[in-house]
């Protein structure tokens, strides 16, 4: 990955925050089981917004960076969230329903510090791995999937707001 | 084996083309002025080593006349990408080469002692 473009990725870190904020909530109300349409409509919106972002900032700044890898990369950790989600439904496992999911996205943060080579990154791994342990004692799956979605989010928003810090002084 | 300073290819190694090539590396495309202001050469001369390079097939130029002024956005061909990994290659091992201990720094192994014979 290169510099500029880890420079950039303060924005879809933002976006998905954003995303896993408004997915605590709605855990409680409907389910952890039934969100399914929530990250289909946001995936999209997440995407369309990352796209828009890179392209006008491509345009103002005179260089652009791929958005493929963005969009790829989120539509993986959503499908590979939503199946583990349904294996641990299906073989009566909470954990795999319940924090299977967010141990996806671990794994793919932790695999995009090594690729990047970004402390950053390896750093919010790290946490979001802490945040699944810490939720682990909670009984109540859908309690627990609240947890760690607003657990995921702080560290999604803080980690946005370090980077894009980080990357104004690049400039 | 022959001397890495004889894979550098006159295309890239110079100062412009090879932080062109370097820049564009990392990214999908960048336009005329964000390369002038980064490499910090002039019109001419950016325009002149970006020929040369789009000649040897390293890089394509598009020209985007949208808006009220046009945009030239330069971006490296696979060709471009394999010639700087070779340059980059060729330059790690000429360091290797100047960084290597001389003679005069490789530590001697220590004599033994033997009884002296007069």
């Amino acid at each position: 990955m290169g510099r500029r473009r880890l420079a950039t990725v303060w924005f879809p870190l933002s976006v998905f925050g954003l995303i896993y904020l408004g997915m605590a909530p709605l855990a409680l109300v409907v389910h952890r089981n039934h969100l399914a349409p929530y990250f289909l409509v946001t995936l999209i919106s997440a995407s369309f917004l990352t796209a828009r972002h890179y392209r006008r900032r491509g345009d103002s700044d005179g260089i652009e960076t791929a958005v493929w890898p963005w969009l790829a990369t989120s539509i993986a950790m959503t499908v590979g969230g939503g199946v583990a989600s349904v294996t641990g439904f299906r073989l009566h496992s909470l954990f795999l329903n319940s924090t299977g999911p967010f141990l996806v996205v671990t794994a793919f943060f932790l695999a995009f510090s090594a690729i990047a080579r970004s402390t950053f990154l390896l750093i919010d791994a790290l946490i979001m791995a802490a945040v699944c342990a810490a939720a682990t004692p909670i009984a109540n799956g859908d309690n627990r999937v609240a947890t760690e979605a607003i657990g995921f989010a702080f560290v999604l928003l803080a980690s946005a707001r370090l980077q894009h810090q980080a990357a104004t002084g690049l400039n | 084996m022959t001397h890495p300073s004889r894979r550098l290819d006159d295309d890239v190694h110079q100062r412009v083309r090879l932080g062109v090539l370097a820049l564009l590396s990392g990214v999908t495309r960048a336009d005329f002025a964000q390369l002038k202001a980064t490499l910090g050469t002039t019109d001419g001369n950016l325009g002149q080593h970006l020929r040369v390079l789009e000649e040897a097939g390293l890089i394509t130029s598009t020209k985007d006349t949208a808006g009220q002024r046009g945009r030239t956005w330069v971006r490296i061909t696979r060709k471009g990408r394999t010639a700087l990994q070779r340059e980059i290659q060729a330059l790690k091992e000429i360091v290797a080469i100047v960084e290597a201990p001389t003679d005069a720094e490789t530590p001697r192994p220590t004599p033994t002692s033997r009884p002296r014979t007069t």
